[in-house]
């Protein structure tokens, strides 16, 4: 697989493996510039920054599996919302992160960049880990992969379950994962796949901080109301998919792939106390914000692609062409309501909605040599987006006005995007690349915001870098690369809290810098170290509304909730001791460290920084092995993610309107004993 | 641990530069009252107040200019701290610390020392209030040779929960920085000007009147506190 860029890694199993990982989420992690966390507990999808971009749950950040995209449009909870916790990481052979916008087979919400996870076993036999220690955690997990077919066939499981850290974070999961890989035929391949996941999981919610400090609250606590203790979500994930690929006698490739998911998300949470008036019934307030959303969505996609043969126009000129498409369509159905708990009782109706949403796109790719020291890769891709909406609260009537018609609102909307992508390499010397890239990406709208007939305003990105990749000793032994980029993006979001959604804040930018180094110096060592810098900034005032009808603002002002330094070394010891007899002793020690500057907040404030140590040690034989995880060894009181934003949970006489900070606490230190079988 | 706190003191320090839009604001608030004078009410009658109390707050200074409660979710300032004020003493009297950002404001919201908020299932008065009341007065009403000496606690009630008694007041500034003042003016001679004493008239020549509630005298006075006479707000240099 050829890097489209500089910034284009790929993570694999060793470095994935070289520290302990609650989730596959965590593996992205490992790649530069990019920070994940779970502050909305394990049933809600990871919240993804990336090279300044906050990408929440997706927004910003193009997720695959293998051939199936995650993210889900015009999702409830946030645009591209994509929950990576039914992977299970024992069945992930490696991670490839793309930072940037230089491919053509990047699609709909590629903004800061992709990721896509490649399953696959390459350890071949039957594995069983258990893993328990802190906070009633538990996980169990089961690997089959028969050694007599290929690693890309196994079957996985897994099930979790913890009392959390502090109060109200109990959680439970399930997942099953199995692939099946046929050679029909020489030439051709099938693989097909099939993933289930359930999860459920109270959440502690949000801290307004100055409760915190001022004692009313615990820092690992939630406030003492129902509607704080009821807050909770509930996530499934269904999916299949089937891929299919023929070479040609002449060196081309066809390639196929059909997939269809069906996933589904009840999230209650209140982040704002008692501040809410029913909008039906505007005499019921003060009954709590406990907003649940929910959001199903049945989806069905298809790839193809055709690569050409190798083609020698010269001796000095020859590379291939690839003509892909893309389809999907997805079949939505969402809603949010006002609850009072704990009966659950609905005291408000904000969003009924149907969406039906399909895209296609179409994408040329070339990769071209051109002399021996030159090579050009990328081309153009277009996509359009069907939006049909069934808005059934649209066109609201107060229950102070006189009712002159009935409540609904159905509206189309079509959009194109197109932009070009590609990178031109310069290999001066077999150990060093120079690299120059520039892509134009675009993120879909949320199609509740789009009006009848309205060209469906996409996001548009416009991305650059030029990197310089130095491979001392070849890529397997060494690969250093240091790149500059620059991202402008014309609308960007941000969560609104108030809301429990995204909300667009307007233009920005990003300028930064990154290193990455991996290092493999000995078979038993391996090390992946990387720091990246961005100066992100908002271009201009953010939309005027009637609330804020002149939002302050100031040139270069940076964007709230971005760190803008990002460091990260993960680091692995897997070494084997010859013992009496001949059977050797496993030994393996791992570590990461994750180091995230002071976050930029609203109206001045920096979130402190944030430096986290994760520790592995195990030992064994090749059948056994016993072992401890320490995540957080630092026992760092941190926060996950911080807002500002009003809230009122009854801890003063009158509440404050004031923006006031907010967090979710991050995990203190948590320590696993480990049982690993392998047979 | 030592070592990651040195670390961390070191990224705040390199990386924490950069504007980042509105900035937190802290300034002192006043009261300004004005001095007894005589004014003309209805009816002829000519009032002379000799006490007014006052408590004023929560307030809440909104981007918006629109008297809508639904457009002022966030605040840009706000004076939370609510103690009985003298209306007549015309030099500044302390009522607290304004805590808010930068940024324009456009309105105004606000009740007298009595709340009724979204969890509370009726209005209360606050700690700050007068005597539980939001406004206490003591005066004289003079017509010919008929004086009649009132007292009055008004009670200025949010009309429904999780509303104020003003909802919008407009009122406009622009705050810099933390380097101003806000000054708050009420004239209380003014509240009484639409009072007609003859709803009192049969009283007892040497009684205390004392103003119901329900009453029309008590209403004039509400309507006033609340809409033809309110408080002004003015942003002045310290």
């Amino acid at each position: 697989m050829a890097a489209r860029a500089g910034s284009d890694f790929i993570l694999e199993r060793d470095v994935l493996t070289a520290a302990p990982r609650q989730d596959a989420s965590a593996l992205l992690a490992t790649a530069p510039g990019v920070y994940v966390s779970r502050p909305e507990g394990e049933a809600v999808a990871q919240e993804i920054q990336l090279r300044g971009f906050d990408a929440e749950h997706g927004q910003d950040m193009e997720l695959r599996l293998g051939s199936v995209p995650l993210n889900q449009p015009s999702h409830v909870h946030g645009q591209g919302y994509a929950d990576l916790g039914f992977i299970i990481p024992e069945a992930v052979r490696a991670v490839r992160v793309t930072e940037g916008v230089y491919d053509p087979h990047q699609g709909d919400f590629a903004v800061a960049g992709s990721a896509t996870y490649e399953l696959g076993v390459p350890e071949r036999g039957y594995h069983l880990r258990l893993e328990g220690g802190s906070f009633g955690a538990f996980r169990l997990s089961g690997v089959w992969a028969p050694s007599d077919l290929p690693e890309d066939t196994f079957g996985a499981v897994q099930f979790r379950r913890t009392q959390g850290f502090g109060r109200n974070r109990g959680a439970q999961s399930a997942s099953g994962m199995a692939q099946l890989a046929v050679d029909l035929a020489p030439g051709v391949r099938v693989v097909g796949h099939v993933a289930a996941h359930g999860s459920r999981a109270n959440l502690a919610g949000i801290l307004r901080r100055d409760d915190v400090e001022a004692g009313r609250v615990g820092f690992y606590e939630s406030y003492a109301t129902p509607s704080a203790n009821m807050q909770s979500a509930l996530a499934t994930h269904l999916q299949a998919g089937l891929d299919a690929e023929r070479k040609g006698d002449t060196g081309g490739r066809t390639t196929f792939s059909l997939w269809a998911q069906y996933t589904t998300l009840r999230l209650r949470q209140n982040f704002t106390g008692f501040l809410e008036r029913s909008r039906q019934r505007p005499e019921w307030v003060g009954r709590g914000d406990l907003v649940e959303q929910s959001n199903r969505d049945f989806a069905l996609g298809a790839r193809a692609a055709q690569h050409t043969p190798r083609l020698h126009v010269r001796d000095w000129l020859h590379g291939r062409f690839e003509l892909g498409i893309s389809a999907r369509t997805d079949l939505i159905d969402q809603t949010v309501n006002l609850l009072q708990a704990p009966q659950n009782e609905t005291w408000d109706q904000r969003v009924d909605a149907r969406v039906g949403a399909a895209s296609v796109g179409a994408y040329a790719d070339a990769d071209w040599q051109v002399t021996s020291w030159l090579r050009l890769r990328g081309g153009p891709r277009v996509d359009a987006l069907y939006f049909d909406l069934d808005d059934r609260l649209g066109n609201f009537i107060p229950s102070s006005q006189r009712k002159t018609h009935l409540v609904g609102y159905r509206r189309t909307a079509l959009g194109l995007a197109y932009g070009p992508r590609g990178t031109a390499e310069l290999t001066p010397f077999r150990e060093l690349s120079l690299l120059a890239s520039y892509g134009e990406g675009y993120r879909s709208p949320q199609a509740r915001q789009l009006e009848e007939g309205e060209s469906a305003p996409f996001a548009k990105v416009r991305s650059a870098e030029v990197a310089v990749r130095v491979t001392p000793g070849g890529p397997e032994r060494a690969t250093l690369t240091a790149a500059a980029y620059y991202t402008s993006l014309s609308s960007d979001l941000a969560f609104d809290p108030t809301e429990g959604a995204l909300e667009k804040v307007g233009p920005t930018t990003r300028r930064g810098v990154a290193a990455h180094a991996l290092l493999r110096p000995a078979p038993w060592l391996v090390t992946s170290a990387s720091v990246t810098y961005v100066h992100a900034t908002l271009d201009a005032p953010p939309p005027a509304t009637a609330d804020n009808p002149d939002p302050p603002y100031v040139p270069g002002r940076l964007l709230p909730y971005v760190p803008p330094l990002v460091a990260r070394l993960d680091t692995s010891v897997h070494h084997r001791i010859p013992l009496i007899r001949g059977v050797p002793l496993i030994l393996q020690a791992g570590t990461s460290v994750t180091v995230l500057s002071p976050r930029p907040l609203p109206h001045g404030q920096f979130a402190d920084p944030v430096m986290l140590v994760d520790q592995r040690v195990a030992f064994g034989t090749q059948h056994l092995q016993l072992g401890v995880d320490v995540m957080n060894a630092a026992d760092l009181r941190y926060a996950q993610n911080e807002y500002a934003y009003v809230s009122w949970w009854g801890t003063s006489e009158v509440p404050s309107r004031i923006p006031a900070r907010h967090f979710s606490a991050g995990p203190p230190r948590t320590v696993l004993a480990t049982l690993e079988l392998h047979l | 641990m030592n070592t990651t706190r040195c670390i961390c003191i070191f990224l705040a320090f390199v990386l924490s530069c950069g504007a980042s839009g509105q900035r937190e604001v802290e300034y002192a608030a006043v009261g300004v009252g004005r001095a007894a004078r005589v004014v003309e009410a209805r009816g002829g009658w000519q009032v002379t107040l000799e006490e007014a109390r006052v408590a004023l707050g929560p307030v809440y200074f909104c981007a918006t200019q629109a008297a809508s409660a639904d457009l002022c979710p966030s605040a840009r300032a706000e004076l939370l701290a609510t103690w009985p004020w003298d209306a007549l003493d015309p030099r500044s009297q302390h009522l607290g610390t304004v805590h808010g950002v930068t940024g324009s404001i456009g309105s105004a919201q606000y009740d007298f020392g009595i709340v009724w908020l979204e969890t509370d299932t009726q209005p209360r008065a606050l700690q700050g209030a007068v005597d539980g009341h939001s406004a206490v007065f003591r005066g004289r009403a003079t017509r010919g040779d008929r004086t009649l000496r009132f007292v009055a606690n008004i009670d200025a009630i949010p009309r429904a929960q999780g509303t104020h008694v003003v909802q919008g007041a407009r009122t406009s500034a622009d705050v810099l920085d933390s380097h101003t003042r806000l000054e708050v003016t009420v004239d209380p001679n003014l509240w009484w000007s639409g009072v007609d004493f003859d709803e009192f008239v049969d009283a007892p020549a040497d009684d205390v009147v004392v103003v119901p509630a329900d009453s029309r005298a008590a209403n004039a006075v509400l309507v006033a506190m609340t809409a033809n006479a309110t408080p002004q707000f003015r942003w002045v240099a310290p």
